[in-house]
């Protein structure tokens, strides 16, 4: 079994929102399965994070959820962003960039550049 | 305040809860079957693709708690459960509850009943916007410490024009009695004499037209101008919406009604008349004449200030310091050295009255407190021996896990909820207790401003010490009944004598017998004093109705005055109802009317040591027929005893001893300042100062023939003794008669002696019967306890009795075990109570009157009642245990 990491705190949330982003309307199950696919199999989602974020989320009034049927025909909760997400979203995702040039820099920085 | 939010937002989420835990739930499950379809397409089993689902999940209640402690409040929720098991036991056991909470309830609002009343006498602010600014300046006497006392109108003037440190300063004299002649007629009432600004410090609005202008308060007798309370505007003039520039007449001189005060607005002065005329101080000679109300010396008036914003009290006290040093240097004749200016918070009642009730205030607080002490005492036994029967339940929650704290958390949860509905239910005993201490506090029948109503702050105070109660009362036998002793107590063994829970439950005991014998003692005390009292004047004050007359007040010259008062009395005789009037300089009430002149006197006999200061009074013709108490000798003073005529006097027994210790006394004379005077007449020794100190010579001199320019004496109270029915009935007619001879003359104090005597007492009075109430109370509930204990120590030991009896001890041999072990605690309790009386005496010696503190009688009988019903509490349950059946006792274990 290869080496799997744990989600970053908070980093999640910016996952959950991106996923719904992109590929539209998920059930959880399908968000998690996507999640993982996308981070090609080197995270793994445990449930019991997830679901209470996803219901933290939708008490936040960044997603919002209502059942319909799935793709096998079962009944599912299918979440999609609502626009406060979206905005909640580019801002992680500014804010993210952000940190990651800031790291980038520091990690690039050389004792020459700094004569 | 994100705090605040976080806080708020959970509360919510607790309140919902319930769904999101639903929702998780439904998630859970979706995920697992989506999960076990995956599973099985992936080529397991139906039932191992479920169960690897699942276990890939985890544990999903572990999951939904996570999620729960992490949004909501935990803490609330453990304590909301605790608060549902309390409940149920509560119900469980009602007898138990029932007990304690009415128990609690007598405690409680005993308590909150004391505290409304503190509350009320020095604490309540004004009935004002903003009464936080405002302070009452008085003068102090740096000597005695005593304070309150008004200053002089051109003092004012001094402070308002000179200090900074107040936005107003208003002056006033809020004690002016007033005849306002009504639609109805001639109304008696308190009036104010306020300066202009007085309202606008107190932010008020009128209800109709304006207060006063600074220029009607400009010129002395020019602007005579008046504003009338709301309910006297109500009451007396039928609301009438037109009064405003109408003109009334208050004590003979025709005012302009320019104003009506806000509804509710009774003045400045709490728990006094309620005043119902504002005049302003220009017009102060129509309600004060003793001496010039604006004039430097005459000391009547109160200052009230409003401070401006930023300036504390005590910066304004210090710049009213500076201010009266100038005025002591500029006026050293007047404004004399050895008083100082003092600053005090405008709080509650009068200064001097909060100064005369604040030790009987904190001794009916005490005393309160030591009700409460018993009842918790009682209660926590009750719940000591409740614990013990509940040794099995709590050692099944410790068995399975729960951690020590959160079972005495259960425990504290159960009892400051008793104590909280004890609380509740203590609100009615206080209502009723808030009853009796206004019949004593409010100005004893008299309309009163002093407003015991309830208010929040002593409700909320009231729920604290309710809360305080629960959790000093649960604490001890709830770490009792947790102490890990699993083993021993799964296995329901009895607990014997002797051990360390038995004992504090007769520490307990003992404290509550301790605390009601000092209780009873105490009250014996000032019951006996107050007995003593109602004997005390010598004559049933029941049967003399009092009136004083102020004719000064409406400027009679004292001629005039004088006529007024002679056809009074001349006119009251003539009712049919009254046996005697007469007119008297003071009111036989004892340490109110100081016989007015100490003079020094001599008889004729020339022995210089024969010559010494007495108290002389006046005293009309018939004034001892209209006491009732008549003479020993001699005659009164009568109608032939003319104001010209030869002086004429008569002595008390006490005087005669001294002067005439062989007898002879009628026909004797005696000089007094520079006239001689016969003697006519021999007095009994009336009480006079107090009814219990040695009886003081007093010379009583004809009213008739003092100098009559004296404004002191022609306002003098009339006595008048009613005939057959009580006097109160015919108060109504003797104003009556009054009035019609002038209206304009204010009639004060019209009131039956009894009533008067009543009124002075009232502080000895209401703390009598509220220590009465306490005592019996202490006394009902000790011996409660006592039984209870008692009774429940002997179930515990039904085993060891049975086999005592069994081994040949006789019945009577356990009755004496049980009675020993329950006189024994009574025995140490009282000797501790009555210890703790000795020494508590002396706080009560300001309020007794004729009994020592440690008068053995009065300290005795309280706890004799309380050890013959002691013996009954202790007799029922060692009955029980000679009656126990050895046989059927052993073969029940």
């Amino acid at each position: 079994m290869k080496k799997k990491t744990d989600v970053r705190q908070g980093t999640l949330a910016l996952m959950v929102l991106k996923t719904l982003d992109v590929l539209g309307p998920l059930h959880g199950y399908g968000l998690a399965k996507r999640i993982e696919q996308i981070s090609a199999d080197h995270l793994t989602l445990n449930t019991g994070t997830l679901y209470p974020l996803l219901l933290r989320l939708e008490q936040e009034g960044a997603i919002a959820s209502e059942r319909g049927p799935s793709e096998n025909n079962r009944s599912a909760r299918f979440y999609r962003l609502t626009a406060v997400g979206r905005k909640q979203l580019q801002a992680e995702t500014r804010d993210w960039e952000r940190t990651a040039a800031l790291i980038a820099r520091f990690f690039d920085v050389k004792a020459e550049d700094l004569q | 305040m994100r705090c605040l939010r976080r806080f708020l937002i959970r509360l919510a989420a607790s309140a919902t809860g319930r769904r999101d835990d639903e929702r998780l739930r439904e998630e859970l499950e979706d995920h697992i079957a989506f999960q076990t379809a995956e599973n099985v397409r992936a080529g397991m089993s139906a039932a191992e693709a479920r169960r690897q689902a699942v276990l890939d999940v985890g544990p999903v209640e572990a999951i939904k708690e996570d999620f729960r402690d992490e949004k909501r409040l935990p803490s609330l929720e453990h304590f909301l459960q605790d608060v549902r098991i309390a409940l149920r036991r509560m119900k469980q056991a009602p007898g138990f509850t029932a007990a304690a909470v009415a128990t609690l309830a007598l405690g409680l609002g005993l308590n909150s009943a004391v505290l409304g009343l503190a509350y009320a006498e020095f604490l309540k602010p004004l009935p004002v916007d903003d009464p936080s600014r405002l302070v009452n300046v008085g003068r102090l006497f740096t000597g005695d410490a005593r304070r309150g006392f008004p200053i002089s109108y051109p003092e004012y003037i001094y402070y308002r024009d000179h200090a900074r440190s107040f936005a107003h300063l208003a002056a006033h004299y809020s004690t002016s009695p007033m005849s306002i002649i009504t639609p109805g007629g001639p109304f008696n009432v308190m009036g104010s004499v306020v300066t202009a600004d007085y309202f606008g410090l107190l932010r008020l609005q009128p209800a109709m037209g304006r207060f006063f202008l600074p220029e009607e308060d400009a010129v002395p007798g020019r602007n005579p101008v008046v504003v009338l309370s709301y309910d006297l505007w109500r009451t007396r003039f039928g609301a009438d919406g037109g009064i405003l520039g109408t003109s009334v007449r208050i004590n003979g001189t025709a005012f302009t009604v320019v104003g009506i005060a806000p509804e509710g607005f009774h003045g400045v002065l709490m728990g006094l008349e309620p005043n119902g005329v504002w005049i302003p101080s220009a017009m102060f000679a129509v309600g004060y004449r003793y001496c010039n109300g604006l004039a430097r010396g005459c000391n009547v008036i109160g200052l009230l200030g409003r401070l401006n914003d930023g300036v504390s009290i005590q910066d304004a006290q210090a710049e009213m310091n500076v201010l009266t040093g100038q005025l002591q240097s500029m006026f050293p004749a007047t404004d004399n050295r050895g008083w100082g200016i003092e600053l005090r918070p405008a709080r509650g009642i009068r200064i001097d009255e909060q100064q005369r009730d604040a030790p009987i205030v904190r001794l009916l607080a005490g005393a309160a407190a030591l009700v409460l002490i018993i009842a918790s005492a009682n209660v926590a036994g009750l719940m000591l021996a409740r614990g013990l029967r509940r040794r099995k339940e709590i050692a099944i929650r410790l068995a399975l896990g729960a951690v020590r704290g959160r079972v005495i958390r259960l425990l504290l949860v159960e009892s400051v909820l008793l104590a909280v509905v004890g609380g509740g239910a203590g609100f009615l005993v206080s209502v009723w207790g808030t009853g009796v201490l206004r019949g004593y506090f409010g100005q004893g029948g008299v309309a009163s401003t002093l407003d015991l109503s309830l208010d929040l702050r002593v409700v909320l105070a009231g729920i604290a010490v309710a809360a305080l109660t629960g959790v000093v009362t649960g604490i001890s036998p709830a770490l009792q009944s947790t102490r890990p002793d699993t083993m021993g107590a799964m296995k329901e063994e009895s607990a014997g004598a002797g051990t360390r829970r038995s004992r504090l439950r007769e520490g307990l005991l003992v404290l509550q017998v301790a605390l009601s014998v000092l209780l009873l003692g105490s009250s014996g005390l000032l019951v006996r004093s107050f007995f003593l009292l109602h004997r005390g004047p010598g004559f049933d004050p029941d049967a003399i109705a009092l009136v004083r007359l102020r004719p000064s007040l409406v400027g009679y010259t004292d001629a005039r005055a004088w006529a007024f008062q002679r056809e009074v009395i001349q006119r009251l005789e003539a009712l049919p109802g009254i046996a005697a009037a007469s007119p008297a300089v003071v009111a036989p009430l004892p340490r109110w009317g100081r016989p007015v002149r100490a003079v020094r006197l001599a008889a004729d006999s020339g022995n210089p040591s024969d010559e010494f200061r007495t108290a002389t009074t006046f005293v009309g013709p018939r004034y001892f027929k209209t006491l009732g108490t008549g003479l020993i000798v001699g005659r009164e003073f009568d109608d032939h005893d003319t104001e010209d005529g030869p002086r004429v006097a008569i002595v008390n027994e006490a005087l005669a001893r001294r002067l005439w210790p062989k007898g002879d006394v009628v026909g004797s004379h005696v000089t007094i300042g520079p006239e001689r005077y016969e003697i006519v007449g021999l007095v009994k020794d009336l009480q006079w100062l107090s009814a219990f100190e040695a009886p003081e010579p007093i010379a009583y001199l004809n009213y008739w023939q003092q100098d009559r320019s004296n404004s002191w004496s022609q306002d003098s109270r009339t006595h008048i003794r009613v005939s057959g029915a009580a006097a109160a009935a015919m108060v109504p007619e003797i104003r009556r008669v009054i009035t019609e001879i002038d209206p304009d003359v204010p009639v004060s104090e019209v009131q039956v002696l009894g009533r008067q005597l009543d009124v002075q007492f009232a502080a000895v009075r209401g703390a009598g019967t509220m220590f009465v109430v306490f005592g019996g109370l202490a006394l009902v509930l000790s011996a409660i306890g006592l039984y209870a204990a008692l009774a429940f120590a002997i179930g515990q030991r039904t085993r060891e009795i049975a086999v005592r009896m069994a081994l040949g001890a006789s019945r009577l041999d356990v009755g004496r075990l049980v009675f020993r072990r329950g006189s024994g605690i009574f025995a140490i309790g009282a000797v501790t109570g009555l210890a703790a009386c000795l020494f508590a005496g002396p706080l009560l010696a300001h309020l007794l009157y004729g009994v020592s503190p440690r008068d053995p009688v009065a300290l005795l009988t309280g706890p004799l009642v309380l050890g013959l019903v002691a013996v009954l509490a202790i007799w029922l349950p060692a009955r029980r245990a000679m009656r126990l059946d050895p046989v059927a006792a052993l073969r029940a274990e």
